[in-house]
C-alpha cells in the first residue's frame, strides 16, 4: 500500500524549568504516496510539534524527543547523523512554513534562496540554476519571473513570498511536504489560490503531504485523512468523508460545530467551553475530560486508549467502547 | 545613489565647518600661547610684539575670517612651537598613528566579531560565561590604566617590550592592545547579543529545511543580518580610536599624531591644535559617512526600500 512514512509512538517533550510538558505524547501515524493527511487542532495541541520533529528542526535548548521511531523508506529518520539531515531535508522531505516573511532571509534575493534550495542538493552551473528557479517561478504561478528573480523579500506582496517559498520546497521534488499552517498568515482572498496552488504542485509530482492547519474547512477540503489532534495526543483519525459526516470523539464534534454554516441565521458562533489546559507529564485521565461535556469518572480514572472502529477510524473515548450507551445515537 | 552621497557630503562639511570654528574660539579663549614661550621675566613689550607677529592682537573676527582664507587655499600655517609648517609636522608622524589606528580597527573587528558568535552559539555554555565576564571588565578598563598596567607586566616585570617610544615593531605591541581590548570586547558583546536575535528567526530554520548545512547557516544567513546593528558600533569605534589613540601614544610616548596634538593643547600651540582637530573631525565624518553607505551593502531593505 506504498507506504511512505510510518509514524510510531513518537514522543517529544518540552522542558521548562522544573516541569515537563508532553507536547508529544506518543503519536503513531502513518503516510501514502500522494496522500494528504491532515492534522487539526488548536494552538498548542501538539501539531506543529509533530512537524518540527518530523524535520528535525526541533529547538534542542528545551525540546527532546523522548521516543518513539518515524520509519521513512524502512530507515528511522530519529537515528540520522546531522550530515544524512542535510541530504534529507529540501531533498526527500521539506516544508512550508506559516509565515512566509519570517521565512524568508531579507537580506537575499528570492531568486539566490531558491537557488540555494537546488545547489545544496546537486552540482549546477550559475546558469542551469537560474533557468531552473525561472521555471519554478513559473510553476508557482510568479509573473515575470526573469525580473522577480532579483526581487527581495520585503519587494514582494505575502501572497507572492508563499509562492516563493513553495517553489523553495518544491525545488528538488521532495517526497513528502510539510505544510505547517501554510494560509493562516495570508490573506483570505490569497488563502484559496495558495491553497489551489498547493494541491495542483503536488498532485502533479505525485508528493505525500502533512497538512497542519486549525481551520476545518482548509482541511475539508485538501485532505485524504485527517488526525485530530488535543493535548499532545491523536483524539481521532480517519478518512474526511467520514470525519465530517460522522465525528465520534466529542472534541471533533466541538470542533465541526464551530464551524459557521452559510444556511444556519445563527447571532453567535458555537464555542467549546474551557480552553486547553496546561499538561504535565505523566497524564492519567483523558485529556479533554475537564472539557467534555460527556465526561463521566472513568474519564478521569484512567486514560483511553484509540479505539479502532470502521475503515481505520481511530478515536480515543471511552463512550466508544459501548456504542449502545445511547449518547451518540445521531451516529451512523 | 547620487543625490544620498551629495547630501551626506554636504552635511560632513557643514560639521567639518562646526567643530573647526568651535575649535577656534575655544583655543583662542583658552589664554596666550607666549605664556608658553617666553620666559617669565619677558617684558610686556616683547610679549605684545610676539602676539603682533602671530596676529594675536587683532579682533577674533578678522583672525577668524584669515584663518578660514587659509584653511580653504591649504595653508595650514607654521607650529609656533616648532617653527615648521604644520602639515610637514603631521606629515612625519601620520604613517605611525594611521598604522596603529587602522591595525587596531582591523584586529577589534577580526576577532570580536569571531568571538561574538562563537558565544551566541554556545550560549550560556562554561566557554561563553567566560568570554562574556572577561569583555565586561576589557570594555570597563580605561586605555589608560591598561597602558600602565602593561608597562608594569611586560616592561618592568618580564623586560619583555619597551616601555616607550616608537620605531620598530615591537614598539606598536602593547599600544595596539591598550587602543584594542576593549573595542575587541564591546564588538563580541554586541555580536554576540545581535546573533542572539538573528538565531531565533524562522529563516534560519527555513535555511535549515531546504538542507543548509549548519555552518552555512550560521554564516551565510545569520552573520549577515546581526552584522547589521554591529555596523553602527563599529562606526562610532573610530571616533572612539581617534580619542584613545590620543590618550594612549601619551602613555606610551608613542611618536604619533596624539602626542603631538595633546603636547600642542599644553602648550597652547593653536595651528597644530586647529589642523588636528580638523583632521579629526574629517576623519570621524567621512568613516560614519562610508558606514552609512555600507548599511545599503548589509541590507537591501535600505538600499530599495519598497
Amino acid at each position: 500500500m506504498n507506504m511512505l512514512l510510518s509514524v510510531r509512538n513518537l514522543k517529544t517533550y518540552y522542558r521548562s524549568g522544573s516541569s515537563v510538558v508532553p507536547a508529544v505524547d506518543g503519536v503513531s501515524f502513518h503516510l501514502r504516496k500522494g496522500e494528504v493527511l491532515g492534522i487539526v487542532g488548536e494552538s498548542g495541541c501538539g501539531k506543529s510539534t509533530v512537524a518540527r520533529s518530523l524535520i528535525n528542526l526541533l529547538d534542542k535548548s528545551n525540546a527532546r524527543i523522548e521516543g518513539g521511531e518515524v520509519l521513512f523508506h524502512g530507515e528511522d529518520l530519529m537515528k540520522q547523523s546531522r550530515k544524512a539531515w542535510s541530504r534529507i531535508r529540501g531533498k526527500k522531505i521539506s516544508m512550508i512554513f506559516q509565515n512566509p516573511q519570517s521565512a524568508l532571509n531579507p537580506v537575499y534575493t528570492v531568486g539566490d534562496q531558491i537557488a540555494e534550495a537546488l545547489t545544496v542538493h546537486q552540482k549546477m552551473s550559475r546558469k542551469e540554476a537560474r533557468d531552473r528557479v525561472v521555471e519554478l517561478l513559473k510553476l508557482v504561478g510568479i509573473p515575470e519571473p526573469e525580473s522577480r528573480l532579483t526581487n527581495y523579500p520585503h519587494e514582494m506582496s505575502g501572497g507572492m513570498q508563499q509562492r516563493a517559498m513553495i517553489a523553495i520546497a518544491l525545488a528538488c521534488h521532495p517526497e513528502i511536504v510539510i505544510a505547517d499552517e501554510p494560509t493562516t498568515a495570508l490573506d483570505v482572498t490569497i488563502q484559496a489560490q495558495i491553497l489551489a496552488l498547493m494541491d495542483r504542485i503536488r498532485a502533479q509530482f505525485q508528493m505525500g503531504m502533512i497538512l497542519i492547519s486549525h481551520n476545518m474547512g482548509i482541511v475539508a477540503e485538501m485532505c485524504d485523512r485527517i488526525m485530530v489532534m488535543y493535548g499532545g495526543v491523536v483524539v481521532e483519525e480517519g478518512e474526511t468523508a467520514a470525519i465530517f459526516a460522522a465525528p465520534s470523539h466529542p472534541y471533533t464534534k466541538g470542533l465541526l460545530a464551530s464551524i459557521p454554516s452559510l444556511d444556519e441565521d445563527r447571532d453567535t458562533l458555537y464555542a467549546i467551553p474551557g480552553s486547553v489546559p496546561r499538561l504535565t507529564a505523566p497524564v492519567g485521565h483523558c485529556r479533554f475530560a475537564g472539557r467534555c461535556a460527556y465526561a463521566k469518572s472513568k474519564c478521569w480514572e484512567s486514560e483511553p486508549p484509540l479505539i479502532e472502529g470502521e475503515n481505520g477510524h481511530r478515536s480515543r473515548c471511552w463512550l466508544m467502547e459501548a456504542p449502545d450507551r445511547g449518547h451518540d445515537d445521531e451516529r451512523e | 545613489m547620487t543625490r544620498f552621497i551629495v547630501k551626506h557630503l554636504l552635511k560632513a562639511i557643514l560639521t567639518i565647518w562646526f567643530i573647526v570654528t568651535v575649535v577656534f574660539v575655544i583655543t583662542r579663549m583658552s589664554g596666550d600661547p607666549t605664556d608658553g614661550l617666553l620666559p617669565d621675566d619677558a617684558s610686556a613689550s616683547v610679549r605684545h610684539e610676539m602676539r603682533v607677529s602671530m596676529g594675536l592682537d587683532r579682533p577674533i573676527h578678522e583672525q577668524y575670517a584669515e584663518y578660514l582664507g587659509d584653511v580653504l587655499a591649504f595653508d595650514m600655517g607654521d607650529s609656533y612651537y616648532y617653527l615648521r609648517p604644520v602639515n610637514e609636522l603631521f606629515a612625519e608622524r601620520a604613517g605611525r598613528t594611521l598604522t596603529l589606528g587602522v591595525a587596531s580597527f582591523v584586529i577589534a573587528i577580526a576577532i570580536g566579531v569571531p568571538l561574538g558568535v562563537l558565544a551566541a552559539i554556545r550560549r550560556n555554555s562554561l566557554a561563553d560565561r567566560w568570554m562574556m565576564g572577561f569583555s565586561v571588565a576589557a570594555d570597563a578598563i580605561p586605555g589608560f590604566v591598561l597602558g600602565i598596567l602593561l608597562i608594569f607586566l611586560f616592561s618592568l616585570g618580564l623586560r619583555m617590550l619597551p616601555s616607550g617610544g616608537s620605531g620598530t615593531a615591537a614598539h606598536y605591541v602593547m599600544p595596539l592592545i591598550a587602543l584594542t581590548l576593549g573595542s575587541v570586547a564591546n564588538i563580541a558583546r554586541l555580536t554576540r547579543s545581535s546573533m542572539l536575535d538573528v538565531l531565533r528567526q524562522d529563516y534560519l530554520d527555513s535555511a535549515r529545511a531546504r538542507g543548509v548545512r549548519e555552518t552555512a547557516v550560521i554564516f551565510k544567513h545569520a552573520l549577515r543580518n546581526a552584522l547589521i546593528p554591529v555596523v553602527t558600533i563599529i562606526g562610532l569605534h573610530i571616533g572612539a580610536l581617534i580619542g584613545g589613540s590620543v590618550v594612549v601614544e601619551t602613555v606610551f610616548s608613542f611618536s604619533g599624531l596624539g602626542s603631538l596634538i595633546v603636547s600642542a593643547a599644553q602648550q597652547r600651540d593653536f595651528p597644530v591644535i586647529q589642523y588636528g582637530t580638523m583632521l579629526i573631525a574629517i576623519a570621524v565624518t567621512f568613516t560614519n559617512l562610508l558606514v552609512d553607505l555600507s548599511y545599503g551593502w548589509f541590507d537591501p531593505r535600505i538600499r530599495k526600500p519598497h
